[in-house]
């Protein structure tokens, strides 16, 4: 199998995926419908672990398109971690995500998620 | 004898601390369960030996102590008897003397003598206090010794129907004298008549208290005093009052004073034994009372007695076993000491002589053989060491002697521009069997040869080099390669006893026609890559040279065209084995050619070398690896760029062959050492556009074709894509995704080029010829 899609378990709200392989424009609809039967309603938040993606290619990138799209209609966010070099190229040079949206490893995601928990909690 | 005693005692000190510093370490805890580690033998001997004799001393003091008890109990009980007999002997004895007396002065004096001799009797015996007497009826009583004789008489008088003569319980003599005394009656020839004699009972206390002679102080028992009382009035004659009482509290006691049987009673009850007798003249009872306290005391401390016994016993014996085993392990420590020495490296330590016959005298002898022969052996080994590296430094210069004797390509190249070789020299062990050789023929002409010696190792490393000497030796300007072969093969068989032979082809290629012969002595045909088929040279090949004396060769003859690749190769190849066992095989090595068709011969090289490396792994080179590539090339161009590399791809206008031709390229690229980033790159640019094409191109029309041609020179890869689908220039035609504006909004399309843009360093598109020409260049860092 040229992609595999694991999902590690999390928060009831977290969709947390691994990808291995390569995602090119062949393997792009695997990950799109897997991604529309796991988005149920109640997910707002996406991360993608990407430290076994070797590589993607613009099919790869429209589906993060689409996806991150239909998040941000839920008033949810996206987050990616661990890019592998070929993969943060070529988010590079497209601008594919923002900076904010990308991290390095995953204790810099833990913190940040848990920034976010604690600012939650604290607004009236 | 003296250094024996010195030796031993200092033994004695270091047993101590050792066994003080031995206890730290003695308890080591393995995996949760404590183990004793022992630093020497003796220490667990001794060690043994006091935990055994705990153990067995153990078991005979349970054994011993009931019996013990019980004969102390008995012991007790018998001394006790004997000592309240001999006290009542004693006392009885002083009675019934006086008694005696007494009673021979009373029945044998007539009355004129008798007081005379009872006084003389009063003075002889110190106990009498009074006497009285009434002689005769109507006189008056005669009171010796005391005041009147009255009172003493009438203490005879107390019963009617008491038979005389009789002693009578004790009292008190007088309301000024406290002690007591009894008194002895009897009676003259009537009744009326009686003599009374008193006696006091001060000397009673002091026989009853006196103490046993034999006195051993720690076994004796030491037993409370006798005490005597007279059952008539209960009172305590001898004895504390305290004992006294309880003894007449104790119901046992009266009961058998009311029986009152002669010889010792022995009583046992809770609070301890009680020894009594009775003495019939007066009816006193003496005993002696042993509380248990005293008993369980005595018991007690003749337990003790035989533990520390035991316990001298249990210390002499491991002082004992510890001076055995000392001696015994003598020898031990010494050879111990010999073999810590050796193990540092030094044979030549002197070992002890040791006389003794038993274990210890046997090892020590093996022992010293075992030293010899190491020390014989290591010697053998040195020499052999030293003779095996010079062996092998001479080989390595045989390597380099060897390498010498085939030709260098660069050598060859520059002087004959109209082909190019290549060649792989690469011997299985230092020096090999396998070879090859090329040089000019006359003017125009090429020969080339490649050769297997039979096995490998010095022995074919010589026949090859006899061989490359030979062949340029017979190779006259006109001669056809099966000439060469048959003056080859005439001299390879002379002198020839161990039957070596050498498979060899040889090819001679004119320059100017291209046209080739050729002739083979047992040696594999070679291959022929012509327009990116492959085919093998036809021939049959005559017998390997060395062997038959007038053999025949068979000679092929073909025309090589230009650009004709010819791969010259021996088993090596063909023949090499992965870790699982499996060949390489010719049917590989045609697949690899056919598979990626290489254009020049160090492209051919480098490739079957990839593969070779690849299919081979970590497993042993098993045969020498020689290979030769020759090239026909009549135009020369006008550059020779050796590092150029040409690949062509056919591509099928369907999505799936997109993973095909990533896999292909792939490979190429690796096998052309080319950077890892690179790679990446180029392949997500040779996706990016391959899609555009399939779908803009031929909207997604399957089955049309599109080529890819891949052109790698020092620095620069090329990729030119041509396809025959509508026209289409994705430089006009692809709009540049506008990356600023949210990501949603983003013409899909246009992402995947404008990578391609980023990502190569030249982009141009042409049309011409019904074709979309695409040339992409990109700059490999």
């Amino acid at each position: 199998m040229k992609l595999q899609i694991q999902t590690k378990p999390s928060e009831p709200t977290t969709l947390y995926l691994i990808l291995d392989g390569k995602l090119d424009t062949l393997t792009a609809p695997e990950l799109d419908s897997f991604i529309s039967d796991k988005l149920i309603q109640n997910i707002n938040t996406l991360i993608f672990d990407l430290q076994t993606l070797s590589y993607i290619s613009s099919a790869g990138l429209r589906v993060f398109a689409k996806t991150r799209k239909l998040i941000k209609s839920r008033k949810g966010e996206m987050f990616f971690v661990n890019l592998s070099p070929q993969v943060e190229k070529v988010f590079e040079i497209v601008k594919a995500v923002p900076i904010a949206e990308v991290f390095k490893n995953t204790q810099e995601l833990d913190a940040y998620l848990g920034k976010m928990q604690n600012q939650v909690i604290q607004e009236p | 004898m003296q250094e024996f005693l010195i030796q031993n005692l200092k033994f004695g000190h270091f047993l101590l601390l050792s066994l003080n510093s031995s206890t730290l370490r003695l308890v080591k805890r393995v995996r949760g369960l404590p183990q004793l580690r022992f630093r020497s033998i003796t220490h667990r001997l001794i060690f043994g030996c006091v935990i055994a004799a705990i153990f067995i001393y153990s078991v005979s003091y349970w054994e011993i102590r009931p019996i013990l008890e019980q004969s102390l109990g008995t012991w007790t009980i018998q001394l006790a008897e004997s000592r309240v007999n001999t006290i009542a002997a004693e006392i009885i004895g002083t009675l019934r003397s006086l008694e005696q007396e007494a009673n021979l002065i009373v029945q044998t004096n007539l009355e004129e003598s008798t007081v005379p001799l009872l006084q003389t009797l009063m003075a002889q015996k110190s106990e009498i206090h009074a006497i009285a007497a009434r002689l005769s009826t109507g006189s008056k009583s005669i009171g010796l010794g005391g005041d009147d004789g009255e009172g003493l008489l009438s203490h005879c008088q107390v019963s009617a129907t008491s038979n005389y003569p009789f002693w009578t319980a004790p009292y008190q003599l007088s309301p000024s004298n406290p002690s007591f005394g009894i008194t002895y009656c009897l009676s003259l020839q009537q009744r009326q008549n009686i003599v009374a004699i008193e006696l006091t009972l001060h000397w009673l206390k002091p026989l009853v208290t006196r103490k046993l002679s034999l006195v051993s102080k720690f076994y004796q028992l030491e037993m409370p005093p006798p005490f005597v009382i007279a059952p008539q009035t209960g009172q305590g004659l001898v004895g504390t009052s305290a004992s006294m009482q309880k003894l007449l509290q104790s119901a046992n006691l009266r009961h058998r004073l009311a029986a009152n049987n002669s010889g010792p009673q022995v009583l046992e009850d809770s609070s301890g034994i009680l020894v009594t007798t009775s003495l019939p003249p007066t009816s006193w009872i003496i005993g002696i009372a042993i509380p248990n306290t005293q008993t369980r005391m005595f018991a007690q401390k003749f337990l003790w007695l035989i533990i520390g016994s035991m316990t001298k016993d249990m210390i002499l014996m491991c002082v004992a076993i510890a001076l055995v085993s000392r001696q015994t392990t003598r020898s031990l420590r010494a050879l111990l000491t010999s073999t810590e020495d050796i193990a540092q490296g030094n044979l030549d330590t002197t070992l002890i002589v040791v006389t003794q016959h038993d274990e210890v005298g046997r090892l020590a002898k093996a022992f010293r053989q075992m030293r010899d022969a190491l020390k014989i052996y290591i010697q053998e080994l040195q020499e052999t060491t030293a003779a095996k590296q010079k062996m092998e430094s001479e080989l390595s210069i045989a390597a380099q002697i060897q390498r010498s004797m085939v030709p260098k390509i660069e050598v060859a190249s520059s002087s004959h521009p109209r082909h190019k070789l290549s060649a792989l020299f690469q011997p299985a062990r230092v020096v090999g069997g396998d070879f090859y050789d090329f040089f000019a023929l006359g003017n125009d002409c090429l020969c080339f040869v490649i050769g297997d010696v039979a096995d490998k190792g010095v022995a074919a490393a010589l026949l090859m080099a006899r061989t490359i000497t030979l062949l340029r030796t017979v190779a006259k300007p006109t001669s056809t390669p099966v000439e060469i072969l048959c003056a080859l093969n005439d001299q390879l068989c002379t002198n020839n006893d161990e039957c070596l032979f050498v498979t060899l082809f040889c090819g001679v290629l004119d320059l100017n026609t291209g046209a080739l012969t050729y002739a083979s002595s047992g040696h594999d045909l070679p291959l022929l890559v012509r327009d990116r088929c492959i085919q093998s040279l036809d021939l049959e090949t005559g017998p390997p040279l060395g062997l038959e004396e007038e053999a025949l060769f068979p000679q092929g003859e073909f025309l090589l065209q230009p650009d004709d690749l010819i791969l010259l190769y021996t088993d090596g190849i063909t023949e090499a084995m992965n870790p699982d066992g499996e060949l390489f095989s010719e049917t590989r090595l045609i697949d690899l050619l056919t598979f990626y068709p290489p254009a020049n011969p160090a492209q051919t090289i480098r490739l079957i070398q990839y593969f070779y490396r690849q299919f081979v792994a970590q497993a042993p080179q098993s045969d020498d690896l020689t290979i030769l590539v020759l090239q026909y090339q009549p135009s020369s161009p006008f550059s020779q760029d050796m590092d150029i590399v040409e690949w062509t791809l056919t591509i099928n206008s369907k999505l799936t062959e997109l993973e095909r031709v990533s896999q292909h390229l792939a490979e190429i690229l690796k096998a052309e050492s080319i950077a890892v980033e690179n790679i990446e790159d180029t392949l997500l640019i040779v996706e990016e556009v391959l899609v555009n094409i399939i779908q803009h191109g031929y909207d997604n029309k399957e089955h049309q074709r599109i080529d890819l041609q891949v052109k790698i020179s020092t620095g620069i890869l090329r990729m030119v894509f041509e396809d025959w689908g509508k026209p289409f220039n994705p430089l006009r035609e692809i709009a540049t995704p506008d990356l600023s504006i949210d990501d949603e909004q983003r013409a899909s399309g246009g992402l995947g080029f404008y990578l391609v843009r980023e990502l190569a360093d030249q982009v141009d598109y042409l049309r011409q010829d019904n074709k979309n020409i695409l040339t992409i260049r990109k700059n490999l860092k």
